[in-house]
This record gives C-alpha cells, structure tokens and sequence, in this order.
C-alpha cells in the first residue's frame, strides 16, 4: 500500500480516542451478553429490572456507535475525496468514458462496499447497452443481469430519472434477481441534462448496505462521468464544424474556379466582375467568355436560396451554358433546354435566374434572353439614359416548357452595361429601405468616367455607405455579385 | 409569415401576414394548400395585401405549392399584390403563370 495513499486513513482507528470507543464498545457487547445469559424468567419482578439495563446498554451501545462513526467519518471523507480527485484529475486528460468508468469501478471498492458492480453506458438511438463492465457476477447468469436493463430497477429509473436505494431487495418488486446473494442495491442513472445515456449499479449481499451517503457519493461520480461524455461530444462537435468548415474551404476554392480569373481588356470594350458570397459558398454566377474573337459570351444568374445547395445548382448552371454554348443553338432555344435540364436537378421550390448575352464587337449589337433576372442597366453616355434589358421569359428550373423571346439592343461608344443579383437593390438600411434601383442608378452616374473595375468598386462603395458598413466589409446579408461592360469612347 | 384560410363558395382564400422569406414558412404554407386539396377545394385565391416583403425564397414557397394545385386541375390566384411585391412577379416573369388581381372579391370572380 502507499503509505501517502488512502489506505492509511484507515489505520486512524487503531489509536487514540478510537481505541477508547472501541474499547467502551467491546465492554459494552459483553455487558450484554452477559444480560443475555441472565436473562429471567418472563413477568418475574426481576424482568422489568432486567428490561431497563438492556435498554440502558443498548442506548449506550448507539451512543458508541455514533461516536465511533463521526470518528471514521474523516477516514471516510479522505478516500471519497481521493477517488473524486484521482477522476478530477484524470477528466483533464485525454480519458475516454470507458475508461473513466473502469477507474471509478477499480477505486470504488476502498470507498463504497459491494460485492457485484455493473457500469452500463446505453446506445442513444434505441437505449439497449453499448457497454458495459461488470464485477461479482456469475458468468452463466450475465444475460440475466443485462435484462436488469428493462425488468429492473434500472427500468423503473429510466421512466422517472432519480436514482434509488433498495435496503432490502427481497421486499422489493422492482428488483430483478440475476444474483442470489444480493440483499441491497444502489443505482443511480448517469444524466446528460434529461437524458439517461447509463447507469451505476452496486449489489450487496448485506442488508441496508447503501444510505443516502453512498447514494450521494455515486451521483457525484455519475456526474463527473456525464461531464467526461459531455467534453467528448463537444469535442466531436468541434472537429467535426472544423472539418465541414475545411470542406467549405475547398468548394469555396473550386466555385472561384468556375468564375473568370481576370477582366477582359480588349481595345473596343472590357468587363469586369466580382462575387461576393455571404456565406463561404453561394448561388449567384458572373462569367464572360470569348466565343469567337468577335462575340463574347456573357452570364449573370442567380439561384434562389444560399449555401451548398445552391452552390451545386450554381455550378450546373454553368456547365450547361457552357455545353450548350458550344453546340450554338439558338439563344432562346438554348434556355428553354437549359430550363428542361434544371427542372430535373431543382427542388420543388428552387429556381435559377439567369441573363445571357451575346455581344458581337464589329456591330456593337448585344443579343440576349433575360430569364427571370434583375433587368441590367444600360447606361447610354450621349444622353445619360438608362434603359432596362427585360425580354426573355420565365425564370428557369420552376416551369416545364418554358418560351424565351430574344432581346436586342445597339451599344454606342462610352456606353455602359451594369449587371447585377438582387443582393444588390434588396439590400437595408437601418431604416428598412432599399439600395433599390435608385441607388444603383444614382452610382452608376457618379461613376460614369470609370473603367469597369471602377464601377464595380464604385457601386460596391454606394451600396456600403447605403448600408452604413465599414469600407473594408466584402461579406453583405445577401450573396452580391456585379458585372459591368463598358465600350470604349470613340 | 401567419395563414388564414377561409372558405367560400369552394374557392379557398388563403390570407397571408408578414414576410414570405422561405424558411420554415415553406412548408407552413404546403401543408395548408395540400390539406385543402386533401379535401376536394381547387381554386386558391392568395390575398397578398398584408405580405410586407418576399425574396426569391418567398417565392419559391409559392412555386411549390401551385404545382400539386395545377396537377389536380386546379388554380392560384394572386390578390392585392403590393407595389414590391409586384416587381419581383415582373422581374421573374411570374405573371406568365399566376394571374394577379386587383382584389380578392375579382380574383374570385375570376374562377366563375
């Protein structure tokens, strides 16, 4: 034994004014023995002589008794509080439930007394037993002791979430036999908040082994090894957000992939785009793209809705632009099958709205289909007026057999085309009114001597002042997303 | 978002209160279109007059319950649509598929 260990408190007893009580006691049982011996004969005038010194020696025999006890009661603190300071210390490492369990299982016996112990942890999903460890059990009657479970007393608690002492388990009809020595048990569940996810259960094969001092001791106990189970499932928790947020990382990474590296600087006309998700991935879309050296392809959309699940449907908008650009259908044609293809891969209350434009450089002639999407702002530089590019039709992905009507207007020198997604216009003030389309247009005007990139800037530096957000902000309640075509002066 | 539905004439008048922003709405309002179509009722008039604001989610909670309505051959009418509101049907040329009136007593009249 280690001297420093808790066993030494044990040997507190065999000293001082212990001894003087265990002395006082001893005098007592033979006291009464003796009385034992002389017992007379009943209703003789020496009996209810005989009755008041028995009484009197057992008195003082509780009187002892309770000395003694509050003399132990220190010796008994210690190794309690040992045990719960050996799991307090072992709850800052790295220790799994099991092993905790096993610890209190291993140590308990210098504490509490039993001859059969069982630790139960229960599977989540269906309560039956997802571990165990048990002691003092016969091993042909273990599938008694796992019936326990439901038949028991472990059954009953289960329904009303207190732990219990059975004094004698003879007399009571909660108690499962699957020992044939047991005369008392304690159990008390292992709560995580109101759920029971296992139990102690200790068995003697004395009668009135456990009080409410045991029975105090093993909730303890069974709270510290909640708290274990609890920091094990926030640290699963943790990981598993670090890992989701990695996996965001990545498809962040792969959708900036899927929009242009850099603008388009050519001598007759340049674009420019930016995307600024609100969440690390989202739905709205920018491309432009050569098609041939005169017509540039070029694409704004918007899925309804944010997040991952928007992300993919965003990727598959591209791909099909993309696909069906190559095989130079019609502009039309080409949304009402890119409408059939997104009808199959949307939910029921998912849609997509998309522009798409041709524009042919040596004509100045912009070719487009508007589906469903916040109408771009042509800025014309001679007059200073500012149309809204609308034809098209329906919003895609909604709506079978969906028609498309083909827009077309005529861009001069130094005009400029300004497209955006709704996070845009729908953005608040702290006063609940929008950006709208007055603040775009008022932006638009103020920056009517910028390059692209410029105007893009500058709206985003509008829409922040609108906001009332900090200059350095880049992440806005709404996925935003701005593209601007601007012709050069002649 | 609060519903309130009320039946006359066959024809189902769904009240809508607050904003239409998708969320658990969603299938709050599903789930009262199917139960009236459960029961046989066809012709839905939407009274919008009291929707302060909807984006793309909003609508697409719409979009999803016109589907099993026109399956069963029946129809949505939109009424009293505010002037916000309206942008997004014109914007998203959703006026090609509900037809708006200007109140609930027409958009009713308009299923005779």
């Amino acid at each position: 034994m280690n001297p420093a260990g808790p066993e030494s408190a044990m040997s507190v007893h065999n000293s001082g004014p212990e001894r003087d009580v265990l002395d006082a006691l001893r005098q007592l049982v033979e006291r009464l023995e003796g009385l034992r011996q002389q017992k007379p004969a009943p209703s003789s005038q020496a009996s209810s002589a005989w009755l008041l010194h028995v009484r009197q020696a057992l008195e003082e025999l509780d009187v002892s008794t309770a000395r003694l006890r509050d003399l132990l009661e220190p010796a008994r603190t210690l190794r309690e509080n040992h045990l719960l300071r050996e799991i307090g210390r072992r709850l800052g490492t790295d220790l799994g439930t099991e092993s905790l369990a096993l610890l209190i299982m291993d140590t308990l016996g210098g504490v509490v007394d039993f001859d059969a112990a069982g630790i139960y942890f229960l599977d989540p999903r269906d309560a039956t037993i997802r571990w165990e460890s048990l002691r003092g059990y016969d091993t042909d009657k273990l599938h008694l002791v796992r019936q326990k479970l439901d038949r028991g007393i472990m059954g009953w608690i289960a329904r009303h979430k207190v732990s219990v002492v059975l004094p004698d388990v003879r007399v009571d009809p909660r108690y499962f036999n699957a020992r044939d020595h047991t005369l008392s048990e304690l159990v008390v569940p292992i709560l995580l908040e109101d759920r029971i996810i296992g139990f102690f259960n200790l068995e003697s094969d004395r009668i009135a082994s456990y009080g409410e001092q045991e029975q105090i001791l093993m909730e303890v106990l069974a709270s510290q090894v909640a708290q274990t189970v609890e920091n094990t499932l926030l640290r699963a928790d943790r990981e598993e957000r670090r890992r989701v947020q990695a996996d965001l990382k990545v498809a962040r990474s792969i959708q900036r992939s899927l929009l242009p590296k850099t603008d388009l600087h050519l001598h007759d006309v340049e674009v420019a785009g930016l995307n600024l998700p609100s969440t690390e991935v989202g739905g709205d879309y920018f491309d432009h793209f050569m098609i041939t050296p005169q017509d540039i392809g070029l694409v704004i959309a918007d899925v309804a809705g944010k997040g991952i699940p928007a992300s993919l449907l965003m990727a598959s908008v591209r791909t099909g632009i993309h696909i069906l650009t190559q095989y130079r259908l019609d502009m039309a044609g080409m949304l009402s099958h890119l409408n059939e293809h997104l009808l199959e891969v949307t939910a029921a209350d998912s849609f997509v709205t998309v522009f798409y434009a041709v524009y042919h450089r040596p004509s100045r002639r912009l070719t487009y289909v508007n589906a469903g999407h916040n109408p771009p702002q042509l800025l014309r530089r001679a007059t200073g007026a500012l149309e809204s590019l609308e034809t098209g039709g329906l919003i895609l992905g909604a709506f079978r057999d969906a028609h498309y009507e083909l827009g077309f207007v005529d861009l001069e020198p130094g005009d400029r085309l300004f497209f955006y997604t709704d996070g845009l216009n729908e953005t608040e003030n702290a006063g609940g009114r929008e950006f709208g389309l007055e603040g775009i247009a008022q932006a638009l005007r103020d920056a009517d001597r910028l390059d692209a990139r410029g105007l893009l800037q500058h709206e985003l530096a509008a829409l922040r002042l609108h906001a009332g957000l900090h200059e350095r902000v880049t992440r806005f309640p709404d996925d935003l997303t701005l593209m601007a075509l601007v012709c050069a002066d002649e | 978002m609060k519903i309130s539905a009320e039946s006359r004439d066959n024809i189902v008048v769904l009240t809508l209160k607050g904003n239409l922003l998708g969320g658990p709405d969603a299938d709050s309002f599903y789930n009262e279109v199917k139960s009236f179509l459960d029961k046989g009722n066809r012709q839905f008039v939407l009274d919008l007059s009291n929707v302060k604001l909807m984006n793309s989610s909003g609508l697409g909670i719409l979009i999803k319950a016109l589907k099993p309505v026109r399956e069963a051959g029946g129809d949505f009418h939109l009424a009293s649509v505010t002037e916000k509101i309206d942008s997004l049907f014109m914007i998203t040329k959703l006026y090609q598929v509900f037809k708006s009136f200007p109140n609930v007593e027409q958009a009713s009249r308009a299923f005779e």
